[in-house]
């Protein structure tokens, strides 16, 4: 009968196939197969040769200083196997957690540091990516195309270190020679290895040594010295219950990283937090009050609600009555500075300014705080002082929440003495002019300086220039154009950066530096009492490069530079007195010294032992110290210029003919420290400043006036553009940093919707915007966030340089202005600018 | 002559089949670029992201099962419920379900993080995984797939082993020892086939029921979490199966010339279906939008008016779903030349489909703000596809024309099925 | 009846009917035997058996489920999660790059992330500030639907993992994680990395694994997630705060935003927190139950 299969062979065969290889697959998978319902459990396999090898307890936990921005926060480095592995916070480091000793030792251990432990903001966080990036300058690199311009392939030749030192040595030399050392100019980031700058500029004899506070908050200083002689009061937010803050973005433009923390722990406690800004920023989004304003009007403001306190009699009596003087002359001047008035000026409602005026004056403690928002304007001297004189109203001055002097004792600057000969071109006038400006800073004014080299202007024409750790290209206003021409009009230009930035572009020589992670440093830290942390190199130099100070100590030994008694400055240790070769060595005698003539009284070794490789005061912060009685040293050689007892008498150091200093002033009969202004009280009304002029030649007024800035809008540029700081990125310097793009990439132009309608743009447009002085494209973000005359972007962006990840990324804000610093102080004004936008 | 004469005659038909061979070629060799490039640089040059996690391969993948399903699905027409009209396509159709779930297979595997794993899958499911569920079913499919193709072919290939060719060696090896080509054994193949198919049915209508199950069951993504799903998917797998086997028929089975008749009762199949599947959508639609919960209309919203709106309206709606419901409703119903067309059209269609389930489910954010708290081209809502992707998916059709083409040739004659005698 | 028109059908194809007498039902009968017996054989029926087989599994799997839930509880010595503090959080992002630091995620892989437009139609478009790490849910869909359990949620302390070795790289777990924690390692690598300066020798720590990233090497593949730094857990499986043992996140926090600890621990700062204060947990309605909770 039929089957299937016609023959046994046949259908075994078939069956051996199939079935076999189908039973078999079958077996196999079952054999291995761990089927279940659900996710279940497991143990992973762990690796113990990495742990022993990478692991937490491998290598070693190095504490140091941050220095991606300015703030010198602390942290730890571990450094596994020669590399840098990761960077945390340093819980020993105040810097990291509060600027009030109180909140700060509460809890406090040895064995731990702070109680919930340190901060490091993005940017701390990505300093890895900063040192390991593959874009860094790598050898010294000398320029063979003569054309400077940011477009100009410079075709660097790579040389040794030993002809980049000696060519750029004998560069000096023959400055030196020409009798023309004042011709060199030397300028430098305002607190990295600056005193062995400063020492070096005044042993060759140049007078033209510069920092980059003058680009930054100068105008902050002057305002605030002026009123209550303390250059940089810090707020003491978290025991403050009412904080207004104009124009400072201290959560996000984090200088200090226990800014985020008191701040919104203040809010915590019950604080009320009042931001002035005409932009939304991200401090703002944590405040109670957004009050948009107009920029450049914050005097106006501040003037109002002076106004409105002292017509409903709201201020602080006894403050005024015993530390205040010109409040006569103040209260004439604000009577007319009516809520009605600013409102016109500043775009804020008369009842709101009502409103702000009595609860600042009616909580306590209270304060009033400032930084660049209202200071980078023409008028932002005098603007600070209205708002700093706010503080005096509520006697906020050094008390408890309110605006603290800080105690700033640490390392010493040891002054060296210079050998004659060298003084001839060292008391020549500086090329910035800066005795031009009534209350400029030390740091000199960068606009006049690139300007006058630029124009042939100015005392004399320079011929070198040193530039360390800065990119006035892209920091400073116009910089672009004038800074590019300057560096052009200069026989040598010196540049010494980590990374290819537009200045270093346009430079002569490019020297390769260190970052933070690969030097020394000692910072005197941004708290209310004396704290000094160490920045110590945790790995070598990754290319073998010298660190700054060292790269300045061989210049100084091939120009053979020594002090008035002969010695040679670079190669004798200061504390040592002996001859050190090695450059490393010789600097860590250097800073030993500093710090053993300093407050810490230890040497570098002891420093790097204490817990965190921080010093502390531990008698902490301390409050109203203007009635701090002077001490008995004090005393001993003071002369009082007058009656000893009777109060408002001035405590001079030594007698007025012998060049006295006031130090003091007679209070409830006792000789006090007072506030180191010349009354030794705060000043609402300045007669110091009353001889004086302005840069322009201008009357200035000693009165805390309110004047328009210089530019202003008009129908052809109808908008006002301004420029900020975001967590997300520091300056201009991290654009290239491949984690903090991430955080952001770009700087789009922020735009109110109402605005943008009126131009017909729409959220992601490219946008052209134009000054007379440039046009920049721009990507535009439309948001509520931005007063509806406003434009503005974050700094920092819009690189023709500095590595491959940031070119032509964004949008520089810069180019649209011109080098021009307010007449008063010298600060750069970066965010006064008048622009109109259209599509692109 | 006229179009229709001109189509009509077989010349042209085999001119179509040389162009064909041409297209899979060409499709299958420019796409090993592709394939390439997946293998030397992993998922580097692939468009999708952590936020449009799924892409092109994906959606090839639901497209090519739903085919195979569907063609099946039609086949067991003829196998299980014995409907004499479709006879003709019976094997085919077995056989481009095959095809196409090997092309699916392949879609899916380079789309792995980890290719060399896949065994994975069978080692360690977690039945409370769609995904494992799905994957044991399929592979139950294939096998049986497998063994209805082979008792569907085997007196033929008995017969044709006794050829000394090499076509005869390959078919003695392909009918597995088998030697009898007696007529009673071509009738037990018959039986098993029917009971193969039997229980074929009720599998491929849960594995891919499964596949929409995988979707569906997602909560997270409010545009796949819908009852319907799995129906949907196994009716729009129904539509594009019925669809291609038109087209097939029509180029592989005389569908223009001796079996007209064929061609337009799958036509009418086929509208049938499509109808059924445009009420289903319809009602997604509807329920939604009425329903009015953002997060259920995002996803829709992107479908209608996003970045990607002209794939719905376009190809999906004018192209894939009005036409060929015109062609097939309309006088033209009854020529087998605008049926096949429609065919195409409703199978690309189907394809449009596809992929506005898996990518818009997906683009929405998840939480508002999420593609903005990140900078990095990984964390996107719009995703197109990359070249490598493209080229990969292209050169898996090619592979299926070529496997499809060799089988319609090479095997013995699918025209035989019938045993309508030569 | 089926039998006898298949014999008609037969005798009808015949050329000779030759063994077609009526009445013989033997080649019937032995078939239908035959048939099965040879379907057995072809292993179909061996698959039959697989299924079955697969059918008592997860039934046996399904009891022993249910077993361990109850010796999950008992097993179950911490459930770690976080209280994140909104009214702390600034916007810095200084979590996502410590995050990165740790556990040297390359780019496109995030393991937690700062929103800032979570709350929508704000005022003047405010900023709520938020970040967002994996929730380690009591009940996580990301776990349910992995095909090979790849990916799964510790029964010690709660923390959802993924096993490279195991996961395929499928992504349906980013697909049903309705938080978007989930990150597809596409084999990128930073800069850093790529240019093979001295950083790129170092390896992840993340599950003590040490892996350093080699092409088609995993976690390159994978999808990748928080796990709450369980590398930083000692033997007890417990953190430690004062020996840098504690989430890279919550360490950097500049606002001190992001409190981590042990639920399971009634005194712990978490625990307190809630509390004492008010908080939300994101989609709730999903019933996925996160181990993250937001202040507010
Ligand atoms: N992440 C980060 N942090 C930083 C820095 C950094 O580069 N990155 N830099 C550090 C340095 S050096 C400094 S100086 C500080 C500066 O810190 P900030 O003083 O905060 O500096 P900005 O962000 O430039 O400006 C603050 C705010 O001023 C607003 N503003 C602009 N024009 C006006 C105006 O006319 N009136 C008022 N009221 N507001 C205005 C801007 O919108 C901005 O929000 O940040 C420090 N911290
Ligand atoms: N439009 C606009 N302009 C501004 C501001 C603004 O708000 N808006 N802000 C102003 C303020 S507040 C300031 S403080 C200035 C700051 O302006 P700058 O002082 O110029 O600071 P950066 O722009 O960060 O440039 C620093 C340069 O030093 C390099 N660098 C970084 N680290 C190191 C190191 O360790 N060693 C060496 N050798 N080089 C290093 C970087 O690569 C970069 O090229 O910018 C000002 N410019
Ligand atoms: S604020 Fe951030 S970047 Fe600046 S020092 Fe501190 S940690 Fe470093
Ligand atoms: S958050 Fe997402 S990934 Fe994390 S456990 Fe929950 S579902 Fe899983
Ligand atoms: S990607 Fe990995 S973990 Fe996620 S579901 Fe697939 S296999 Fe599981
Ligand atoms: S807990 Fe650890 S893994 Fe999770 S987000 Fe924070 S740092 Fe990253
Ligand atoms: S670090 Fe802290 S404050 Fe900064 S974004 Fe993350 S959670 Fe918020
Ligand atoms: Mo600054």
């Amino acid at each position: 009968m039929p089957y299937i299969w016609d023959e046994k062979t046949g259908r075994r065969r078939f069956i051996k196939t199939l079935g076999g290889a189908a039973a078999g697959s079958a077996l196999a998978l079952t054999a291995g197969c761990r089927p279940t319902l659900g996710s279940k459990a497991r143990e992973l396999k762990i690796d113990e040769e990495g742990l022993r090898q990478w692991g937490r307890e491998a290598g070693e936990w190095i504490p140091s200083c941050c220095n991606m921005c300015g703030g010198q926060s602390g942290i730890l480095v571990h450094v596994v196997n020669g590399v840098v592995e990761k960077i945390e916070p340093n819980h020993w480091n105040p810097n990291n957690y509060s600027n009030i000793s109180s909140d700060f030792f509460d809890g406090y251990s040895e064995s731990f540091g702070c109680q919930e432990g340190g901060a490091i903001c993005p940017k701390g966080n990505a300093g890895i990516m900063q040192l390991y990036d593959p874009d860094r300058v790598r050898k010294p690199l000398k320029r063979r195309n003569p054309d400077k311009s940011l477009d100009a392939d410079p075709h660097w030749e790579e040389i040794t270190w030993d002809q980049a030192l000696d060519e750029i040595a004998a560069r000096m030399k023959k400055l030196r020679d020409d009798g023309e050392a004042h011709k060199l100019v030397w300028m430098s980031e305002d607190h990295s290895f600056t005193h062995i700058q400063a020492d070096f500029c005044k042993l060759y004899g140049t007078p033209n040594y510069s920092n980059h506070s003058n680009l930054c908050d100068v105008a902050r200083k002057a305002s605030f010295k002026m009123v209550m002689g303390d250059e940089r009061p810090l707020a003491d937010f978290i025991q403050s219950k009412y904080i207004v803050l104009f124009g400072w973005n201290p959560t996000s433009a984090i200088k200090w990283v226990y800014l985020p923390r008191i701040l919104t722990r203040a809010i915590e406690r019950g604080a009320r937090l009042v931001v002035v800004d005409p932009y939304l920023s991200d401090t703002a989004a944590k405040g109670h009050d957004w009050i948009a304003i107009r920029p450049g009007t914050d005097g106006a403001l501040a003037l109002a609600m002076g106004h409105v306190i002292l017509r409903d009699g709201l201020y602080d009596r006894p403050f005024v009555e015993n530390w205040v003087t010109g409040f006569a002359e103040y209260a004439d001047y604000v009577k007319d500075k009516t809520p009605e008035w600013a409102a016109d000026l500043t775009t804020v409602k008369a009842r709101v300014i009502e409103r702000l005026a009595h609860e600042l004056a009616t909580t306590k403690p209270a304060l009033v705080d400032a930084w660049s928002g209202p200071g980078q304007h023409t008028n932002g001297v005098q603007g600070g002082r209205a708002i700093a004189m706010l503080n005096a109203l509520i006697g906020s001055w050094d008390r408890p929440g309110g605006m603290i002097m800080p105690n700033k004792k640490g390392n010493k600057h040891v002054e060296v003495e210079i050998a004659e000969g060298v003084e001839k071109t060292y008391k020549e006038p500086r090329l910035d002019e800066l005795q031009r400006f009534p209350v400029g800073h030390k740091s000199g004014v960068y606009t006049q300086l690139f300007s006058n080299i630029a124009n042939g202007t100015g005392p004399y024409p320079a011929r070198m220039l040193v530039c360390v750790f800065q990119n006035p290209v892209m920091s400073i206003p116009g910089g672009t154009k004038t800074v590019i021409e300057a560096f052009r009009k200069l026989e040598t230009t010196v540049v010494i950066d980590t990374m290819m930035s537009e200045t270093a572009m346009v430079a002569d020589y490019v020297l390769p530096g260190t970052t933070y992670l690969e030097r020394y440093d000692l910072n005197t830290h941004w708290v209310t009492w004396p704290v000094l942390g160490l920045r110590q190199p945790v790995v070598k130099p990754i290319f073998g490069q010298l660190a700054e100070y060292e790269t300045v100590a061989a210049l100084g030994r091939r120009l053979e530079l020594k002090d008035k008694s002969g010695r040679e400055f670079f190669y004798e240790g200061p504390l040592s007195k002996k001859r050190i070769e090695n450059l490393t060595e010789w600097y860590e005698d250097f800073l030993s010294n500093e710090l053993v003539q300093g407050a810490p009284k230890m040497t570098l070794a002891q420093l790097k032992a204490l817990p965190g490789a921080v010093w502390m005061d531990r008698k902490g912060t301390k409050y109203e110290k203007y009635e701090a009685e002077l001490s008995k040293d004090d005393l001993k050689t003071a002369f009082f210029d007058g009656p000893r007892t009777k109060d408002g008498t001035i405590v001079y150091d030594k007698p007025k003919d012998k060049k006295g200093k006031p130090i003091g002033i007679v209070f409830k009969g006792k000789p006090v420290k007072g506030f180191a202004t010349p009354s030794r009280k705060v000043e609402l009304f300045a007669p110091t400043l009353a001889a004086r002029k302005d840069a322009l030649g201008r009357p200035v007024n000693p009165l805390p006036v309110y004047e328009p800035r210089d530019w202003q809008p008009n129908n052809q540029y109808p908008l006002y553009l301004i420029n900020w700081k975001e967590a997300s990125h520091t300056h201009s310097r991290t654009q290239n940093n491949a984690w903090l793009l991430e955080l952001k990439a770009t700087n789009p132009l922020v735009i109110n919707p109402e605005t943008a309608a009126k131009y017909g743009i729409r959220e992601g447009d490219e946008v052209w915007i134009e000054s007379p002085h440039g046009k920049v494209k721009a990507t535009a973000r439309l948001t509520e966030r931005m007063h509806p005359e406003v434009v503005g972007a974050q700094h920092g962006f819009g690189h023709k340089g500095l590595g491959q990840r940031a070119r032509d990324r964004g949008t520089n804000t810069g180019i649209l202005n011109v080098a021009k610093s307010d007449p008063l102080s010298g600060q750069a004004v970066h965010k006064e600018i008048c622009v109109r936008i259209y599509k692109a | 002559m006229s179009v229709s004469e001109w189509l009509g005659n077989d010349g042209t038909i085999r001119k179509l089949k040389v162009t064909f061979w041409a297209v899979g070629f060409v499709l299958f060799g420019v796409g090993l670029a592709g394939w390439y490039l997946r293998l030397s640089t992993g998922h580097l040059d692939a468009n999708y992201g952590s936020i449009v996690t799924w892409g092109l391969w994906v959606a090839s993948y639901i497209y090519f099962i739903g085919l195979s399903a569907g063609s099946f699905l039609v086949s067991s027409l003829v196998f299980v419920f014995n409907i004499k009209k479709y006879e003709k396509i019976g094997r085919l159709a077995i056989f481009t379900a095959l095809v196409t779930l090997i092309m699916a297979l392949f879609s899916i595997w380079v789309d792995l993080g980890h290719m060399g794993r896949s065994w994975h899958v069978m080692m360690y499911p977690n039945f409370k995984s769609p995904m494992a569920w799905m994957i044991y079913l399929y592979s139950l499919y294939m096998l049986l797939l497998f063994a209805e193709t082979y008792f569907l072919l085997r007196h033929d290939l008995v017969v044709g082993s006794r050829a000394a060719t090499l076509k005869g060696r390959v078919y003695r090896w392909l009918s597995l020892g088998s030697k009898d080509d007696g007529e009673a054994a071509a009738l037990r193949d018959r039986k098993i086939v029917r009971v193969l198919a039997t229980i074929g049915v009720p599998l491929a209508i849960m594995f891919h029921g499964g596949v929409g199950a995988l979707f569906g069951v997602v909560a997270a993504r409010p545009h796949w979490h819908s009852g319907l799903f799995p129906i949907l998917f196994l009716l729009s797998a129904l539509v594009s199966g019925g669809a291609l086997l038109t087209v097939i028929a029509s180029v592989f089975q005389d569908g223009w010339t001796r079996h007209r008749d064929v061609v337009v009762s799958l036509g009418e199949l086929v509208l049938g279906l499509l109808v059924l599947d445009v009420i289903f959508q319809i009602s997604e639609f509807l329920v939604t939008y009425r329903g009015g919960i953002p997060g259920h209309m995002a996803g829709m919203d992107m479908v209608v008016s996003g970045p990607y709106a002209w794939v719905f309206w376009v190809w999906q709606v004018v192209l894939g779903t009005i036409i060929p419901i015109a062609l097939l409703a309309l006088p033209t119903r009854k020529n087998t030349h605008y049926v096949a067309l429609a065919g195409v059209l409703i199978a690309a269609g189907i394809f449009g489909l596809r992929l506005n389930i898996v990518i818009p489910g997906l683009a929405v954010e998840e939480l508002h703000g999420l593609t903005w708290a990140i900078v990095s081209p990984r964390v996107n809502p719009s995703y197109f596809p990359s070249a490598t992707e493209w080229l990969l998916t292209l050169s898996l059709i090619g592979f299926g024309m070529l496997l499809f083409g060799w089988g319609e040739h090479f095997l013995p004659h699918f025209k035989k099925e019938t045993g309508e005698e030569a | 009846m089926e039998n006898k028109d298949v014999r008609d059908g037969l005798c009808e194809s015949l050329p000779d009917a030759t063994g077609c007498e009526k009445g013989d039902e033997g080649p019937g009968v032995l078939d239908r035997r035959d048939l099965i017996s040879h379907l057995l054989k072809l292993g179909a029926g061996g698959l039959a058996t697989y299924l079955g087989a697969h059918a008592l599994l997860n039934a046996t799997s399904a009891i022993a489920k249910a077993g361990q839930q109850h010796s999950a509880h008992a097993k179950q010595k911490y459930r770690y999660g976080m209280v994140i503090d909104t009214k702390r959080c600034v916007g810095c992002r200084a979590c996502v790059l410590a995050c990165k630091a740790e556990n040297k995620t390359p780019p496109g892989v995030y393991y937690t992330v700062v929103f800032d437009q979570i709350l929508e139609n704000r005022p003047y478009d405010k900023p709520t500030y938020m970040t967002k790490p994996c929730f380690h849910c009591e009940f996580p869909p990301c776990v349910d639907v992995c095909p090979v359990s790849a990916t799964y949620k510790r029964e010690q302390d709660g923390i959802v993992v993924v096993d490279y070795d195991r996961c395929i790289g499928c992504r349906y777990c980013m697909t049903a994680c309705p938080y978007s924690a989930r990150w597809f390692d596409f084999g990128e690598n930073y800069p850093a990395v790529e240019e093979h300066t001295p950083y790129a020798q170092i390896p992840s720590q993340e599950y003590n694994q040490f892996r350093k990233r080699e092409p088609d090497q995993s976690p390159i593949g994978n999808v990748r997630k928080c796990m709450l730094c369980m590398h930083l857990q000692d033997k007890e499986g417990k953190y430690d705060r004062k020996s840098g043992r504690w989430p890279a996140c919550a360490k950097t926090c500049t606002g001190k935003a992001i409190h981590f600890g042990d639920f399971m621990d009634p005194d712990s700062e978490v625990s307190t927190l809630l509390k004492e204060r008010q908080y939300i947990r994101l989609k709730e309605e999903l019933g996925t139950s996160p181990n993250v909770y937001y202040l507010i």
